[in-house]
């Protein structure tokens, strides 16, 4: 029993299966992410990524299939719960709170380290002013890591593309998880900003998060960052290996780029 | 947040003097009622503003504290100090109940159902005769206070009523500037993003729910007191017509906004009373025109024009790296 | 006497008139989306204006539904253009509060120039009552079920039928693809507004003519169509009748049987389940996406 337990992945996803109404959009996809891990799941357009990121974080109830994280199943979990366990996600569209400054939304994001009681609320003792200071100069410490401390109190809504694809990755990390994922997160970044970006993302392994697990189109940012890939085509798992191994595999290539050019 | 607390005190210290600088009943008496609505406005805005659902039916929560107030006090003889609470209670008990229900439900679904919540209410109120005594309503509510003290004059009932906006006022702020309140913010703001921070929306959304049906039920238990007659009038849209109006006026899902929305209306309410429906007309318009020109209110429009003179030189700023 | 068959045609009978309104209803909310809190007040005008003008213009009952029928589209049309135009693609908040802001002013204006005043609409036909075995009905009644039902099937011929109707179609499917083939969308949502407004108006004018108008009904008129609606299933016509129905024939039950105060509580607790349990409608198939 402990023999296993000490072997376990930090998230270990089996047979994971969604149909909408008839369409499959994800089949029998089963994959693992090893503590001190990035790995980077990528695939064309409509081939159940996001899908993929649904059912993990407990947005989609999965139709089969069993999802563990840290040991717990997790699967049917509501997507706060999961949240709570330290797996924490990012979201294709820009997701931010546009309203409310850089700042106040990294800070938002530290909900879970300053949740107290509603008497706690009314009545605030030294324990939550404690918790709020730290907080807040957690909020700050992050925000000066992401390279956004210039623009620490200027709203969500003006900020450039690339601040904002930044912002989502504070807000996530505010919420000190064990396990990032992130949809899509260069998406809109031209490649010096998704090399910037890219050179970042390697910097919190071990020092913010245990691991990351990656969707982008761009490839040579999945390719320099993770230390693992996965392909998924058409809602199954097409490939899986190191980045120098994928790029080899005639199947990816036919996948992406149509048999003709493999 | 600084600047917004020491407003709120500045405006409970100034009010706490006006029962000595001023003896005109008549000025008390608008003086009580823009305290009652601003506590009423308050608590519609934590749903209107924190929850971000628009609630047509918090007019139940007032209701159902008014009728427990008068209950208490013509049925046990209870004095105001224990009647007030517990009529913040039970309508705490009955948001928790209505909330379990409507939070589920989203955008018009809640709006409709809220609504259908305090309609229910009325007819009930109407029909329940051995209880509620029907249309007739609840008359001689008592005024005493506790003990042997009784209430007698308008400055007595402006400084009860003080003392609600007070606390409302206090647990509004905990609330709003707490985690729970940055919480309910994210949920209102981005459901997804708050469920991806572990913000579990609906225990958040309960929360701001049964405070604002908390402090309704205070204001409702006071009017009762105040004005010593509860009738099914309590349930009416026209309550709710006038919370709305001053919540979206002041501006919605800041604390300033509707107490500055309550004190205006108030004083417009009276200069208009003697045409109730001329009053209501206008304030349709206004509804409509706050909707298509003012759509965060009053202190929108403010900290609108105080954020573009902050923003100027980081706007600029942002549009040179986008180029 | 077993009352059920009386009931069972009372509850009917108001049951075309709520499938009307909610015909409407169903236009603005199940298709544009347009959460209108000033639905009732449309049909309360609709009530007054007929009132209006049979009384006052001297008109014959179906001269003045013509007359309040163009009225109310114009109405509708207006309200479209100037009101619901400026907050279209906005989701659904400020439309609610805007609706909200128009109800208030529409009741209110309204008691302000006619009072609170009950106001019947002149008939067209006497009051007298018809047997069919164990039940009454007026031949008033009768008719306005009558005008009713042609109302029903006319729109529906309408919305199947014309290019109008077509037009309607495609813009509620696809407003970018619509108007880019061609077609008008502005006027489109004007034009489905207008009937929406125009049927409830109709229903207001024809239950006036039974009962009578009155300047305060609107409110809960407003929130049996939205149960209606629900119960229907959003933007279905055939649900909307069904529900209509239902909600008639289950009030005149609860009426006949239980307690005659307490009627309008039926539409609401009935609303409050099916949100609860169906919130897609009772007859609507279609699953929920994700």
């Amino acid at each position: 029993m402990t023999a296993t337990t000490e072997r376990q992945p930090l998230l270990r996803a089996d047979d994971l299966t969604m149909t909408f109404g008839g369409i499959t959009a994800v089949k029998d996809f089963s994959f693992h992410i090893e503590p001190g891990e990035i790995v980077g799941l990528i695939g064309p357009n409509g081939a159940g990524k996001t899908t993929c990121f649904n059912m993990l974080t407990g947005f989609y109830a999965p139709s089969n299939g069993r999802v563990r994280f840290k040991g717990q199943d997790i699967t049917n979990r509501k997507p706060h719960a999961i949240a709570r366990l330290g797996l924490v996600r990012s979201f294709q569209k820009t997701n931010v709170m546009k309203r409310l400054t850089v700042f106040e939304n990294v800070l938002t994001g530290h909900y879970m380290a300053s949740r107290q009681s509603l008497l706690a609320t009314f009545f605030p003792g030294e324990a939550v002013r404690r918790a709020e200071r730290e907080a807040r100069e957690s909020a700050a410490a992050i925000v000066e890591t992401m390279g956004l401390a210039q623009r620490m109190n200027a709203p969500a809504h003006l900020l450039s593309c690339g601040e904002l694809r930044l912002l989502e990755v504070a807000v996530a990390l505010a919420a000190k998880p064990s396990l990032l994922m992130l949809d899509e997160p260069a998406a809109g970044l031209n490649s010096h900003e998704a090399g910037t970006f890219g050179a970042v993302l390697k910097t919190l392994i071990g020092r913010s998060i245990d691991a990351l697990l990656i969707v982008e189109h761009n490839m040579d940012l999945v390719m320099s960052v993770s230390d693992r890939i996965v392909v998924l085509n058409f809602g199954r798992k097409l490939a899986e290996g190191r980045p120098a191994e994928i790029i080899e595999n005639r199947q990816v290539a036919e996948a992406y780029l149509g048999k003709a050019a493999a | 947040m600084t600047l917004e607390r020491n407003i709120l005190l500045a405006f409970l210290a100034g009010a706490a003097l006006l029962p000595f600088a001023v003896t005109d009943q008549y000025i008390l008496h608008l003086a009580i009622m823009a305290l009652f609505y601003a506590v009423l406005a308050s608590s519609l805005n934590l749903v209107v503003g924190y929850v971000g659902e628009f609630s047509l039916g918090h007019t139940a929560f007032l209701g159902t504290g008014a009728y427990t107030a008068a209950l208490l006090s013509t049925q046990a003889g209870m004095p105001m100090w224990v009647t007030i609470p517990l009529a913040g209670l039970v309508s705490a008990v009955f948001g928790f109940a209505i909330g379990a229900i409507t939070l589920r439900l989203q955008g018009p679904y809640f709006v409709i159902v809220t609504l259908s919540f305090a309609e229910v209410l009325r007819i009930v109120a109407n029909n329940w005769i051995a209880v509620t005594n029907g249309p007739m309503g609840l008359a001689g509510v008592g005024q005493t206070l506790f003990g042997d003290v009784a209430v007698t004059d308008k400055a007595g009932f402006f400084l009860i009523v003080l003392g609600i906006a007070a606390v409302a006022l206090y647990l509004s702020y905990r609330f709003v500037y707490s985690n729970a309140g940055r919480a309910a913010v994210a949920v209102r703001e981005n459901r997804y993003v708050a469920q991806s921070i572990g913000v579990d929306p609906f225990g958040t959304a309960m929360q701001a729910f049964v405070l604002g049906a908390f402090l309704a039920g205070l204001a409702g238990g006071f009017y009762a007191h105040y004005i010593s007659f509860v009738g099914p009038e309590v349930f009416r849209f026209a309550f709710m017509a006038t919370m709305i109006i001053m919540v979206l006026l002041g501006g919605k899902g800041t604390l300033i906004g509707p107490l500055a929305g309550a004190v205006i209306v108030t004083v417009l309410e009276e200069y208009l009373r003697e045409v109730q429906e001329l009053r209501l007309t206008l304030f349709g318009l206004i509804v409509m025109a706050i909707v298509l020109f003012l759509p965060n209110g009053l202190m929108g429009f403010i900290a609108l024009r105080r954020e573009q003179q902050a923003a100027k030189p980081t706007l600029n700023a942002a549009k040179e790296r986008t180029v | 006497m077993d009352l059920f068959p009386q009931f069972l045609a009372n509850g009917l009978v108001m049951g075309v008139f709520y499938a009307l309104s909610a015909l409407g209803l169903t236009l603005i909310f199940g298709l544009m989306r347009v959460v209108n809190f000033a639905h009732g007040e449309f049909y309360m005008l609709g009530g007054v204006s007929g009132w209006f003008v049979t009384n006052y213009l001297g008109l014959d009952f179906f001269s003045g539904l013509i007359v309040v029928a163009a009225f109310m589209a114009a109405v509708g049309w207006l309200v479209d253009r100037f009101l619901i135009e400026r907050v279209r693609g906005q989701g659904e908040e400020p439309g609610i509060l805007l609706t909200i802001g128009l109800s208030i002013f529409l009741v209110n204006g309204t008691l302000l120039l006619v009072g609170p005043a009950p106001m019947k609409v002149a008939g067209a036909v006497a009051e007298g009552p018809l047997f069919f075995g164990p039940i009454a009905v007026t031949k008033l009644r009768l008719l306005a079920v009558g005008v009713g039902i042609a109302l029903i099937v006319g729109a529906h011929l309408l919305i199947r039928r014309t290019r109008l109707g077509a037009a309607m179609r495609a813009t509620f499917q696809d407003p970018m693809a619509a108007s880019l083939a061609g077609i008008r969308t502005g006027h489109v949502y004007a034009a489905t507004f207008a009937l929406g407004c125009t049927l409830a108006a109709l229903s207001g004018m024809l239950l006036a003519s039974i009962y009578s108008a009155q300047a305060s009904v609107g409110g809960l008129i407003s929130l049996k169509s939205f149960v209606v609606v629900i119960l229907g299933g959003m933007g279905s016509f055939a649900g909307a009748i069904a529900g209509g129905l239902l909600l008639g024939v289950a009030e005149a039950m609860w009426g006949g049987y239980v307690s005659m105060g307490m009627v309008d509580v039926i539409g609401f607790v009935l609303v409050i389940l099916i949100l609860l349990f169906r919130p897609q409608g009772l007859f609507s198939i279609r699953t929920e996406r994700a």
